[in-house]
């Protein structure tokens, strides 16, 4: 499937990435990543999570193997008390695993297999698309143990999540 | 997939890419708390429904494998605990307010031997306020 980017700051977003859309995997979305969500990892020096997004999430997210609906704890957004009910969550077990080792300036970035029994996770909240046609924005991305009963989906799904939404290629 | 030296070039082009340092902030747009001791691959595991424990994928053969940890629902934890997440809140306050929320063995343990030894070596003394502001339009 071709994957459509679109780099550079667009309205409140660092760049815009295609995914699957919550409502059937055959379909597509455009996701953002807000431009002050990268700022925010780039001024606190995560590296490391910088590389998963480059390595990741932004290649990888048209690969998710489940996407599910809903974290199931307490989260408060722009005063509505249910936010955690428009969060999607994508899950897949990506081919690799980026860290950065080193200093901001001598440091590099090397490429990993990725941890055993765990998957990825993309944390996306849904918003009304606007001018900019986005469905949603990308918040937060790391790796979760793994289920040991779904392939690819983390431990307890059940538990953490509302719903599941679907699963490419299987039940 | 992008080689190393792909990603390495992309990651030294971020903008604003400052060096490290151990921090502690309050996520407005995931109303949390999280507490990061060192920017490595970690895996998130799921103590309870408001604590997360942040571990090291690839950790050194000396080094702690717990580096960092995350308190969900902040806005409403801390509300509950008279901590006020607009101004710098002392990270033992808010390790106490923990303890005091979630009476338990494994919490009791992870704050007083994991988390509480973690901040004081890596020196995070306090909560950030909010660096990014809530605005986005929100799905009805």
């Amino acid at each position: 499937m071709a994957l459509v980017r679109i780099s550079g700051r667009t309205g409140p977003y660092f760049e815009i990435l295609e995914a699957r859309s919550p409502d059937s995997p055959s379909e597509k979305v455009h996701l953002g990543v807000r431009y002050d969500t990268f700022r925010r990892y780039a001024t606190l020096g995560l590296s490391s999570a910088i590389a998963q997004y480059y390595g990741i999430v932004q290649d990888g997210l048209m690969d998710a193997k489940h996407a599910f609906r809903g974290l199931v704890r307490p989260l408060m957004h722009n005063g509505d008390a249910d936010a955690d009910r428009t969060v999607i969550i994508y899950s897949w077990r990506p081919e690799a695993d980026w860290e950065w080792r080193g200093d901001r300036f001598s440091g590099q970035v090397v490429r990993l297999e990725p941890p055993t029994h765990r998957v990825f996770v993309v944390l996306v909240r849904e918003e009304e698309p606007g001018e900019f046609g986005v469905a949603g924005s990308i918040e937060k991305w790391n790796w979760i143990m793994e289920d040991l009963d779904l392939s690819e989906a983390p431990v307890e799904w059940g538990m953490r999540y509302g719903e599941k939404l679907w699963t490419r290629g299987g039940p | 997939m992008k080689t190393a030296e792909e990603v390495t070039n992309l990651v030294r082009a971020t903008s604003e890419l400052a060096a490290f340092r151990p921090c502690a902030f309050f996520d407005s747009r995931l109303d949390c708390i999280r507490v990061i001791a060192k920017d490595c691959s970690v895996t998130e595991t799921r103590v309870n429904p408001l604590l997360t424990v942040l571990e090291a994928n690839y950790p050194d053969v000396a080094g702690r494998k717990c580096v960092g940890f995350t308190i969900k629902g902040a806005r409403h934890f801390c509300k509950e605990h008279a901590l006020d997440l607009s101004t710098p809140i002392k990270i033992s306050d808010l390790l106490d307010a923990v303890l005091k929320a979630m009476p338990d063995v494994i919490v009791e343990a992870f704050v007083d031997h994991v988390a509480r030894p973690l901040v004081r070596e890596v020196k995070i003394e306090q909560v950030e306020p909010a660096i990014i502001p809530d605005a986005s339009p929100q799905r009805a």
